[in-house]
């Protein structure tokens, strides 16, 4: 019986090993490949390295203009954050809470702005954001990140409101408490996880985002990190795949510390009430 | 304080009317409990009363105003939900404070009013603690605290004790009884425990299928239920019921059922041939050595002080409340005899009470 147990268990940790390794390896093996010579990527494509270097992140971090695209990726996020939470909050609470006609086909039609291929969109919404100015500036980017990442966030915040007690609500207006203090003082630091993830995902949005930044940063001294990595990565004649790793966990690093921060951040102030 | 009129309320969600033609009135300071199974009406009559659900038709009054059209928090009144609604982010405190605060009073009457509103529910020791922190019984209190602190003219209450285990549900029955009886709001309270109901409400409103039943003092709804469901519902262990119809002979009517025939006293003066419905409850049984009655055990319930005895009377299964010293086995046979003083009889078509006039 004490046998079989442990075969057991023996059986689903290599089975959870397994599916560890599945799933790490791809990123362990950027890690790797981001400490390895350029020339030894192309010709050997072992998992296990030769030779280490670090003239990839020499590259990155001296030689390119990594400093200044992660400025203006981090400029721009926190642009697409800023605007985007409050349109996310308000729309997600206008199609949990209020009533009126059409709320929910247009809950609904909200999530039409993902159909259209973005390939598509781009000679338009130049014509467009160069009308307005917005050609060549951060915000005009951000602005286009925050029309991408608002839907989307709202169907997901209101899923989340929808979960929390509609006691809470009621108590407050039996209370007397109005709807915006009910909204800012009960139902945002109820939903205060669900924000924090949503605020993830539109900082997320905007940080890889391309394709938009490729068509509206011209200047090089604006340009973002996917922008700046690309024009590296890709040379005339060939790929430099351990720039492009170093360039992707330069990337990642930052995002990632950044979460764990924030992150950690957010829930003291949950659990301390200091979110108001 | 304020009395509430409930006049004609209605209301109907879609082709479905949930509350039927609802007219109550609560006097200042009455413990109103609104009693019935679920799906009875009661919390979405207490909800109309809120202003948390729209009326269809009638009138709400508190007070001298009609407060139809009102929102909530213009009505005056304070709710405490089943699953307390506490603010999980704040501390007991801001939790206690949090309307006041709304409503504009100054901080120091705020803080005035919380230590006052934790000490009488013995809150001052968890004034910094979150809800999470807390305890089912002390969330229950705070929920209270929240209502308290305001000083309201009305106290909805749902449910609120529904989520405490036995014991604590019974000290705090205890509690609420002297909190309210102490500040004399008016309070309508909900629930579908009928033990609570009779405790605690001054007057009962037993509500089934969206129809307020009867409306009277613990003691009549008890003692006079106005139809066989009210009857069923009120007391515990509840009644036992027979159809029968009634015979004369020998100048005294007699009740047929198809278990036994029953003598019914001279007060009783019912129609030969009318069929009605006997009820009796299970403590309104006597044993007896020599009686016409009598059936055979089939389950034996020790309660503690009491035991509860199934007995098999013809092809009827009734049960009566006997003291725990009566040494009872299941298979036993038993002659009983009914009290007649508190024999029920309701109209077998309509199931409603067949009222005697006293003897004069």
């Amino acid at each position: 019986m004490k046998l079989q147990i442990s075969i057991f268990s023996l059986l689903r940790a290599f089975v959870i090993v397994l599916i560890m390794f599945i799933l790490l390896a791809p990123f362990l093996w950027i890690l790797l490949a981001s400490f390895r010579p350029n020339m030894e990527l192309v010709r050997n494509q072992s998992l296990i390295p030769n030779t280490l270097t670090i003239e990839n992140y020499v590259s990155l971090f001296v030689k390119s203009g990594y400093w200044q695209w992660i400025i203006n990726s981090f400029i721009v996020a926190t642009y697409t954050v800023l605007i985007s939470l409050p349109l996310i909050v308000a729309g997600a609470y206008s199609v949990y809470r209020t009533h009126y006609w059409g709320r929910n086909a247009l809950s609904l039609f909200l999530l039409s702005v993902y159909i259209f291929p973005t390939a598509l969109l781009v000679i338009p919404i130049f014509r467009i954001f160069n009308g307005l100015s917005l050609v060549d500036s951060h915000l005009g980017c951000a602005l286009l990140n925050t029309a991408f990442a608002v839907p989307f966030g709202i169907w997901l915040l209101q899923a989340f409101l929808k979960s929390l007690p509609p006691e809470l609500e009621e108590a407050a207006a039996v209370d007397g408490v109005g709807r915006m203090r009910t909204l800012f003082q009960i139902i945002i630091p109820q939903a205060a996880p669900g924000i924090i993830a949503i605020a993830m995902f539109a900082f997320i949005v905007s940080w890889t985002e391309y394709l938009f930044a490729m068509t509206l940063l011209l200047s090089n001294d604006l340009h973002t990190l996917p922008i700046g990595l690309t024009g590296i990565v890709f040379g005339q004649y060939r790929v430099n795949w351990g720039f492009a790793a170093a360039g992707a966990v330069g990337s990642a690093v930052p995002v990632f510390f950044l979460f764990l921060i924030v992150g950690r951040w957010f829930i003291r102030g949950i659990s301390a009430g200091a979110i108001k | 304080m304020a009395s509430v009129t409930l006049k004609n309320l209605h209301k109907k969600f879609g082709h479905t009317t949930v509350v039927n033609n609802v007219n109550v009135e609560i006097a200042d300071g009455e413990f109103l409990v609104f009693v019935g199974p679920s799906g009875c009406g009661k919390t979405t009559t207490l909800r109309m009363v809120a202003g948390l659900e729209s009326i269809s038709d009638g009138e709400i009054h508190i007070g001298n105003s009609l407060v139809n059209d009102l929102p909530p928090g213009d009505r005056d009144v304070a709710m405490v939900f089943q699953n307390y609604a506490l603010y999980s982010h704040m501390t007991v405190s801001r939790n206690l404070g949090f309307a006041l605060q709304a409503r504009g009073v100054v901080d120091r009457e705020i803080l005035h009013r919380v230590q006052r509103v934790a000490k009488m529910l013995d809150l001052e020791e968890m004034l910094e603690r979150k809800p999470k922190q807390l305890s089912g019984g002390q969330r229950q209190r705070v929920a209270l605290g929240r209502a308290v602190i305001r000083n309201p003219k009305v106290f909805l209450m749902d449910e609120p004790l529904s989520n405490l285990d036995a014991l604590l549900r019974l000290q705090t029955r205890k509690e609420l009884i002297e909190l309210t009886s102490d500040l004399k709001n008016t309070v309508i309270y909900v629930t579908h425990d009928q033990v609570e109901a009779m405790t605690m409400g001054h007057r009962l409103a037993v509500m089934n299928k969206g129809e307020v039943v009867q409306l009277d003092t613990p003691e009549k709804v008890f003692n006079e239920p106005a139809n066989r469901f009210v009857a069923e519902f009120i007391g515990s262990p509840p009644m036992n019921f027979l159809e029968g119809q009634v015979s004369e002979k020998s100048q005294k009517k007699i009740l047929k059922t198809d278990s036994f025939d029953l003598v019914l006293s001279e007060s009783m003066n019912l129609i030969s041939g009318s069929s009605v419905i006997m009820g009796f409850r299970p403590h309104d049984v006597k044993l007896v050595s020599e009686g016409s009655l009598g059936g055979r055990v089939t389950v034996v319930e020790t309660l503690g002080a009491e035991k509860l005895i199934y007995l098999q009377v013809g092809k009827n299964s009734l049960s009566i409340l006997v003291p725990a010293t009566e040494k009872i086995r299941s298979g036993d046979h038993l002659q009983f005899e009914i009290n007649k003083d508190y024999l029920h009889l309701f109209n077998r078509d309509d199931e409603k009470r067949i009222i005697f006039s006293e003897p004069n």
